[in-house]
This record gives C-alpha cells, structure tokens and sequence, in this order.
C-alpha cells in the first residue's frame, strides 16, 4: 500500500512567490537610493571642497589687500609676513622688481631701468595644513587647499613737465573772460606769493598757430597773461598728450564722481597740509561752494568752477574749463585742457588767477610718488 | 563868462538835465554818459558824448539818433552838461558807430552797446546789414554775449555766408543760441560748405553740441579727409559730447564703436546718409 505523500499546506507555495516579488520590487530601490546616497556624498564633498579652495583663495586676496594697505603706510617696504585671516594664514611677500635679482621682465638683464618701479606682491594661503611653532607645514596626509594672489605694481611717476602756466591743446579754442579780470602767469610763484625758483614759462602754451588765442587775450583790458615769450605771453609749445597723461593717472584717483554731470563741494586733498590726492570725474564736473585742495584733478568732460576755489597742483580737463560766479579763484600749478578757457558771469569783480609754482608741483609729485598704480592682479 | 551868459547857459543845464533824466530809466544801469549841450559854430544841438579820437574829433550820438562826429578844427563848445543813463543813448547812433573809421569811437559805441543789454537789439539788427564788416563782427560779438533774441534768426542767419570768416564764426556760434529748429541743418550745411578753418572748427564744436545723434555721421564722415590737428581735435571732443562715450582721438575706434552701435542710437530705419558731396570733390582733387 503506497504511503500517502505529504500533503503541502495550500498557501506555502504563495509565500515563497511573494517573498520572491517583495525580493525583486526592493532591489532598485535599494539601487536607487545607494546611488542617490553617492551623488550627496559626492556633492558634499565637492561643495566642502570648494568652499576649502574658495577660502584659501579668499585668505590669499585679503593678504594682498593687507599688503597693499601695508605699502600705502610705508611705500618702500619689502618683505615677508603671516597675515591670519580667519585662522587661514596667509604668507605675503612684497619684492621690489628693482633690486631682487631676478631679471622679472625678461628684458635687458637683472633689475634693468626697465624694472624700476615696479613692487611685486605674492600672496600664498592654505587651508588644512598643519603648521609647527615656526609656521612649516608638518606633512601629514589631509586634503590642503591653496589659494594665491600675485599683484604686479607700479609706483606713481608723478613728475609732469610743465612748459606753461595754461596749456590749450586746440589752437581754435577759446581763452575768453568777457571782460573779466584774470592772470595766468608763468612766472614761477610760491604758494605764499613770493618768487619761485625757476625762470619764467609761457602763460598759455599752445601747439599751434597762438594768433587766435592771443587776439581774444588782448581785446580784454582786464586780462594780464605773464611769462617768456612775449606779451602777452602766449607761445607755441611742443604738444602735450593730455589724454594719455589723464589716463595714466586717474588709474590712482582716490577720489571718484561717476555720473555724467556731478557737483562737488569740500576738500579734494588738504590743502592746509598739502597732502595731495587724485579727483577723477568720469563725465562734467561742477566745483560750488568754496572747494579747496591739493592734488590732481581729472575731468574727462566739462569743469566749471563756481564760487571760491583755492588748489594747489594739476588741473586736467578734457572739455572746458569755465570760471563762474563769485569769490576768489586761485590755481597754483597749472592746468591743461584739449578745449577753451572761459569765464562767464564772474560776479564781484574777484580776480581769476592761474600762477605756474614749481614748488607745488614737486610737492605734489614728491607726494602722490608714494602711490601705486595696480597693473595686474591674477588670483588662483 | 561875460555877464549875461550865465543865466542862459544855467538854463540850458537845466533843461538838458531835464531832457537828459526825463528819458525813462531801462533796465539795470551800469554807467553813465555825459549829455551835453553842443555849440559848434553857430550851430547849437545836444547829444551824449561818446568817444574823442585820436584826432582831437568828438563822437556824439545826437538826440536825433545820429552819430555825428565833430573834427578838432570845428571849434566844438560844450555850453553845458549833465550826466544821463547810459540807455538814454540812443542805439541806433551807437550801432552806426560799430563801423566807424576810429577804433577808440568803435570800441566805446560797443561797450555802451554792451552797457545797453537787450536795448541794444533793434539796433543791433541794422549793424548786421551793415556795409563795414567791422560792424557786423562787432555786432555779434554784442549778441554773443546777450540772450538769445529769436527775432534776429534771419539777419543772422544770412551772415552765415558773409565774405568775412570771423563774421562767419560769430554767426554759426549765435545761431546756435537762438538755436532755431534748422540750426542742425545750418551747421552741417556750414561744415560742408565752408573750408576756413575758424569757421569750420566752429562748425564742428556746434554740431557736438546739438545733441543730435546724427551728428555722428557727418563727423566721421567730415573726419575722412580731414588732417589739421585742431579739427581733428575739435571732432573728436565732439564725438564723445554726442554719444557720452571716449575713445580719446583713436580714428578707426570711433567707426567701429559707430558702425556696431549706430542702429540701437538712430535706429533701424535711419540709413545713413551718403558721403558729402565735398569729400568726393577733394579726394578727386588730389
């Protein structure tokens, strides 16, 4: 008699199908999720490493930044020094091209003419880096971060051969006063009044025929333009690039005015201490309520000076200059312009006066030589 | 003096003073003239005082609104005088006198001009038809430097083809304070027309001043032949006056920044205008 087979309970086959479709329906999320997990993880630590590069090269930047304040307190410095930024430290080392021994320029030998000048700044900053007590870095395995910043220089030649008191660079431009009185004198002059030290300039200097200009001067009773060459002394001069020289320095102005047509009032540098600074207006500039100062002042359109104004130093103007209103106007320096000299609606019968002084322009110079002109600066 | 003189003469002070400040005051005064009672010869007449020549002559404009001018040998006799407002002086007689053969007589007629202000218009308007260029020059340095007066737009506009240059120049430069609606037109018809150098430097500053983006076209276009540095100079300031933009006195920055730009300034259906007709005529000139 065959023995019964064992008889299978109804629902173990179904188990084990579900079992197996549970099985089958959870291994691409298990996929899914693991390479979801990955792509975070990934990104993380993208992300963490890019923050770690973007603070080294942000501790490297504002290293630079240090040694560039560095240099405005003491122009001559050179050297190297830990600046800690945030707990990144950064390594700033300031060389001066001039005399470091290293043909930089590639041009004519070691620390050739061509290199004078020029102030190297070289900024290194690592993030995750272990330091001894003397700041060398301790080799150990981390992921370090290094950020740099090299800043190339060029220290300020502020020294502008002057050849007149007033150089007008159109020929057909106007010097015209309507009847008001004015001097532009070459005729060397402190800045308290007394006699400079240097021969006599022209008082309008111009590259061209000066007819014109000189027929507009002397139909004004009231005009007195003084210095060599004649009287009145208005000469024909080799040609300035007033627009080359505006825009060698207005690369250091301190001071801005970015609007096409701005108004100005207060001090542009002291006067009183003649500490000069560089004014730069990027369209028409208007000057009111007694301006004073020390310095350059760059105007890329039209200057108007209205009210009192006393300045020591170099006026630029690539459109007009315009005296206006009333109170005295006193220039010591020179100025130079590519269009007219003009004095409208003077007021008050105050003398407008633009006297060369060779002492303020060397003070001037001497001063603003301490500045430095950026001429590339390359972050990694 | 004899005797009986006195009181006639303190009677003619005394009426010509009357005449003199009865003329109502105009405008702000700035000076004063003498108003004198004359005797030359038998003849006797009142007039201001204007100017004495080098001669020993004497410019007076008459209260009739003449300038007379009375030699040294006339035996001119001021019987009496009394100082009057300088816009008591009649312009006309002033006017007259921006022409005269003395130059001390044309400076002072145009300084009392000057004094004068917007009185000084009318008259004014006669000295630009003046025969002597000497007046016409001087007028308009008067209207130069006086506000603009629309009603002088004709006369004005005629002396922007007078024979002399520097009236020309002052003529462009007037124009453009009245600043009539064809003052654009004007100028560049001037630019194309005129070749002195003052007059087209002139030209050129106007035309940066109009404001008018057109004015680009005809500079670059004016530019093309041009070679004096003053102009060249002059053009390029007036190129960065009409687009606001600076690329200093580099020739071939200017067309390109021109040629990729001169749509979104003028816009699309604005073609630019063909090349003047007096480039085409120097080139083959050359």
């Amino acid at each position: 008699m065959k023995s019964p087979k064992p008889m299978r309970r109804p629902d173990e086959r179904t188990k084990g199908s579900a079992a197996l479709v549970c099985l089958t329906a959870l291994l691409p999320l298990v996929v899914a999720g693991g390479t979801m997990l990955a792509v975070v993880v990934r990104g993380r630590t993208a992300l963490e490493t890019e923050l770690a590069k973007k603070s080294a090269a942000d501790a490297a930047s504002s290293g630079a930044q240090d040694a560039l304040a560095k240099l405005q307190g003491d122009p001559d410095f050179t050297g190297s020094y830990d600046v800690d930024v945030g707990g990144t430290s950064a390594r700033v080392t300031i060389t001066s091209w001039s005399d470091d021994k290293v043909d930089n320029d590639e041009l004519n030998g070691v620390d050739d003419p061509g290199e004078a000048g020029f102030v190297e700044i070289d900024t290194v900053a690592w993030v995750n880096v272990v330091t001894d007590g003397n700041g060398n870095r301790i080799d150990v395995p981390s992921r370090r971060f290094r950020g740099s910043a090299d800043v190339l220089l060029k220290r300020l030649d502020a020294n502008v051969a002057i050849a007149q008191s007033a150089y007008v660079d159109d020929e057909n431009s106007d010097v015209e006063f309507d009847d008001a009185p004015y001097t532009i004198s070459g005729a060397d002059t402190n800045l308290d009044g007394s006699a400079g030290p240097l021969p006599d300039i022209p008082g309008i200097g111009v590259p061209g025929d000066p007819a014109a200009i000189t027929a507009q001067v002397a139909a004004n009773a009231s005009a007195s333009v003084l210095g060599s060459g004649g009287s009145p002394s208005v000469v024909k001069v080799a040609e300035t690039d007033v627009l080359t020289l505006m825009n060698h320095y207005l690369k250091a102005a301190t001071i801005h005015f970015n609007g096409t047509d701005d108004d100005a009032t207060g001090a542009l540098g002291d006067l009183a201490t003649m500490t000069p600074a560089i004014a730069h207006a990027h369209g028409n500039l208007r000057l009111h309520g007694g301006v004073t100062g020390c310095g350059m002042l760059l105007v890329d359109g039209d200057l108007v000076i209205d009210d009192k104004f006393d300045y020591a130093g170099l006026v630029f103007a690539r459109g007009s200059i315009t005296f206006t209103g009333e109170g005295k106007k006193n220039l010591h320096g020179a100025l130079l312009t590519t269009g007219s000299i003009l004095g409208k609606d003077l007021h008050g019968g105050e003398r407008v006066t633009v006297e060369y002084s060779s002492s303020v322009l060397t003070t001037v110079s001497t001063k603003l030589a301490n500045s430095y002109i950026l001429v590339s600066w390359t972050q990694r | 003096m004899s005797a009986p003189h006195r009181p006639l003469r303190r009677l003619c002070g005394v009426l010509l003073a009357g005449a003199a400040l009865a003329a109502p005051v105009r405008g702000e005064e700035a000076a004063t003239v003498p108003h004198v009672l004359w005797k030359s010869g038998e003849q006797r007449f009142s007039g201001w005082r204007v100017a004495a020549g080098d001669d020993g002559a004497v410019a007076i404009a008459t209260d009739a609104g003449e300038l007379r001018v009375v030699a040294k040998g006339d035996e001119l006799e001021e019987i009496a005088r009394v100082d009057g407002p300088v816009s008591s002086v009649p312009s006309g007689a002033l006017a007259r006198g921006l022409g005269h053969a003395e130059e001390k007589v044309r400076d002072r007629c145009q300084e009392l001009l000057r004094a004068q202000k917007e009185l000084a218009f009318p008259a004014l308007a006669t000295a630009l038809e003046d025969d002597a260029v000497e007046a016409r020059r001087r007028a308009l340095e008067l209207l130069v430097r006086l506000p603009p007066y629309p009603k002088l737009t004709d006369g004005v506009r005629r002396r922007l083809t007078d024979p002399d240059e520097a009236v020309r120049k002052l003529a462009l430069r007037v124009y453009a304070q009245i600043a009539p609606e064809d003052l654009f037109e004007r100028v560049c018809w001037v630019l194309d027309h005129d070749d002195a150098p003052a007059v087209e430097h002139e030209a050129i500053v106007q035309v940066g001043r109009t404001k008018d983006p057109h004015g680009v076209d005809v500079l670059l276009d004016h530019l093309v032949d041009l070679e004096a540095r003053s102009l060249r100079v002059a053009t390029f300031d007036a190129l960065r006056r009409l687009t606001a933009r600076d690329f200093g006195r580099d020739e071939e920055a200017w067309r390109a920044f021109w040629t990729n730009h001169r749509k979104e300034v003028v816009g699309a259906d604005d073609p630019p205008p063909p090349p003047s007709t007096r480039k085409r005529k120097k080139v083959a000139g050359r």
